[in-house]
């Protein structure tokens, strides 16, 4: 029984558990047809890979390192005024307004703030919710601009 | 006993918490952690910077948007890390996130240079991002071999070396859909490839014109 | 956003049981009207010999399933797993104590023999067993509310509430210890100690969990110390009466404090699982709304 094109495809990326794909193995140890399928395959990815790759963008990797080294760089002291409304504004959903009021004493910085809603959802609902919970703060920020705002 | 709790409940409401537990160090950030971040964000951007810009690019269309978009999802990822957020597969997440980002300024619009004007009408109230996002890629892959959008979007992912459950966490699909839909790009560009083989005798991409396939 | 869009069950799982429970408690008041005898007015309701109703074994049941799907956000290791694994196994404990004293109950479970030893054992489940779980799991939580600074010290009015509390158990103990000890009484005497360890515990959740205001959390945590309030109150109703129990007031305890309590506690879970969907099924491919003042987009840093 030959393997199709479509286990053929998931063999040669590794995605076939290791039973199955010893299995195949064997299989192609004993079909030059398959082993010859398995081939084009290889080809054939390399083509995607040149077509997926064909866009290649203009701009400087080392250029874009230094920019988000910069941002990192400021970030802690960033007011972030947004970023507190929006980490305020999931802790009054999940905990409520009195826990929100709690958590942001005038001088907690927007970072402490982030790191301690997400102890505090990640405590209570879990690594998955804590993430959702991130994204959803971060969602449409724009980061760059937020670390930007410190400069003079 | 519910009763007797339940009057003085409004004063309990008013009470302030006396703690505040000292669970984060306000230095924290400050100190080696923050280094170790540092290195970790260093590591993954000379491993996935390239293969994340490809991918923004190919999105965005335009190589200045798509460099914002890869430094914004590396900034995301540092403010994540340094927030405490366990990330278990950095590469992933950070596909996901750009992939988001762009999706997100195309619903922002037309006011922000994204590299879509060619391909996007100006955004009305039933402006969906999907399809527009859906649009740049099928006016692209259409030039190309006739992959949809989403079949080019899984090739790239996999170029980039993500696995299929990988793929399949950053374009929300089923893994089982991952491994479909590869093995219909490679049906396509056999397809392609068999055409142009019997006029040229070597592998250039035949532009399918007039063919849609479903996606 | 996406919630009205594509409905989730568990989201809406607190409306459920609050539901079902208010729906409970309406029959409960028409049977009582209809019944100058309210006694067993449903089979459901009917709890023949002492043994626990099927509705509130049912709830109890619906309990640990909730907790278990509670406990499946969190990760290995973490407290609250541990925690909502511990409320998990009291429920199924409770379950399983109600299903014993279904059993003792049965007309032809003394043929079966051991009636008395499955009685003891339904005490002994849905009893001691259960606090004591409920206990565990609730100290582990209250642990990490304190840790995470939502600790508040009682006032002088919460205190002496622990107080006159701590002093009805010991009064009660004295009272039970007094007289000839049995298995039966034993049992008693550990619940009602439990009872006092839970109460204390009830009342230290219910002063963190209030100051934090009306969020899933806050009602999760508000949720396991109304519980257990009702659960006192029903007690020491039982023990303000004494020997005498008429039938009538049985079944009034059923309908309005063992399974109001159950569904609290029922409750507790569902909210935590209604905001672990909502927070998790956010992640639309789809953005959602943009807040304003976010953009617009300012030229790249460097």
């Amino acid at each position: 029984m030959h393997p199709r094109t479509a286990t053929l495809v998931s063999f040669s990326d590794a995605e076939i558990n290791p039973a199955r794909s010893r299995r195949i193995a064997r299989h192609l140890q004993q079909c030059p047809n398959c082993q010859a399928a398995l081939e084009r395959i290889s080809q054939e990815k390399r083509s995607l890979s040149a077509l997926a790759g064909a866009e290649q963008p203009a701009v400087d990797p080392q250029r874009g390192l230094a920019a988000v080294l910069a941002g990192m760089a400021r970030w802690r002291e960033a007011p972030a005024p947004d970023l507190r409304s929006r980490a305020r504004a999931q802790i009054e959903i999940y905990f409520g307004c009195g826990a929100a009021s709690f958590m942001e004493s005038p001088d907690i910085r927007a970072d402490e703030l982030l790191a301690k809603t997400l102890e505090l959802i990640s405590t209570f609902l879990g690594q998955e919710a804590a993430e959702a919970v991130m994204g959803e703060i971060l969602r449409g920020l724009d980061c760059a601009a937020l670390t930007a705002e410190v400069l003079p | 006993m519910a009763t007797i709790f339940a009057p003085h409940s409004a004063s309990i409401v008013k009470v302030r918490f006396v703690v505040v537990s000292a669970t984060m160090d306000r230095n924290q950030l400050g100190g080696p952690l923050r280094a170790g971040i540092e290195q970790e964000i260093r590591d993954l951007y000379s491993t996935e910077a390239a293969g994340l810009l490809r991918h923004a690019a190919s999105a965005a269309g335009n190589g200045e948007a798509a460099q914002d978009a890869v430094q914004e999802a590396f900034l995301r990822f540092f403010i994540a890390r340094t927030a405490g957020q366990e990330i278990r597969n950095p590469r992933a997440w950070l596909f996901r996130v750009l992939r988001n980002h762009v999706l997100d300024q195309m619903k922002a619009g037309s006011r922000h240079e994204i590299g879509l004007e060619s391909v996007m009408n100006s955004p009305g109230p039933g402006y969906d991002p999907e399809a527009a996002y859906g649009r740049a890629e099928a006016l692209r892959a259409t030039l190309r071999t006739g992959l949809t959008p989403r079949e080019v979007e899984c090739v790239e992912l996999r170029s980039a070396g993500l696995r299929y459950d990988e793929i399949a966490g950053v374009l929300k699909l089923q893994s089982g859909t991952v491994g479909a839909l590869l093995t219909r790009a490679h049906k396509k560009i056999r397809a392609a490839a068999g055409a142009s083989d019997r006029r040229n005798g070597e592998l250039t991409l035949k532009v399918a014109t007039g063919k849609r396939y479903a996606s | 956003m996406t919630r009205t869009e594509d409905w989730n069950p568990l989201e809406s799982a607190p409306r459920w049981i609050l539901a079902v429970t208010g729906t409970y408690l309406c029959l409960g008041a028409i049977a009582m009207y209809v019944c100058s005898h309210a006694a067993p007015a449903f089979s459901v309701q009917a709890a023949p010999g002492g043994a626990e109703a099927l509705s509130v074994i049912g709830m109890a049941a619906a309990q640990a399933w909730l907790c278990v799907l509670a406990l499946r956000a969190f990760e290995a290791g973490a407290p609250l797993r541990r925690a909502w694994l511990l409320i998990a196994l009291s429920a199924a404990t409770h379950v399983a104590g109600g299903l014993f004293s279904q059993a003792a109950a049965l007309p032809n479970s003394l043929a079966l023999g051991g009636a008395e030893r499955i009685h003891r054992a339904a005490l002994l489940l849905s009893g001691p067993a259960q606090m004591a779980l409920l206990a565990a799991g609730l100290l582990v939580a209250l642990r990490m509310l304190w840790k995470l600074g939502f600790r508040v010290r009682p006032r002088a009015t919460g205190w002496a509430m622990a107080g006159i509390l701590v002093l009805f158990t010991l009064t009660r103990f004295a009272a039970t210890a007094a007289g000839q000890l049995t298995a039966d009484t034993a049992i008693s005497l550990v619940r009602s100690l439990l009872l006092c360890v839970l109460s204390v515990e009830a009342l230290f959740l219910w002063l963190s969990a209030a100051g934090m205001g009306k969020g899933p959390i806050a009602k999760c945590w508000r949720a396991f110390a109304i519980g257990i309030f009702v659960i006192g109150f029903g007690e020491a109703a039982m023990w303000a009466i004494g020997s005498y129990v008429p039938g009538w007031l049985v079944a009034a305890l059923e309908w309005y404090v063992w399974f109001p309590a159950v569904a609290v506690f029922a409750l507790a879970p569902a909210h935590t699982v209604a905001a672990v969907r909502r927070a998790t099924g956010r992640t639309s491919t789809a953005p959602s709304r943009l807040p304003a003042g976010a953009f617009p987009r300012t030229a790249p840093a460097n």
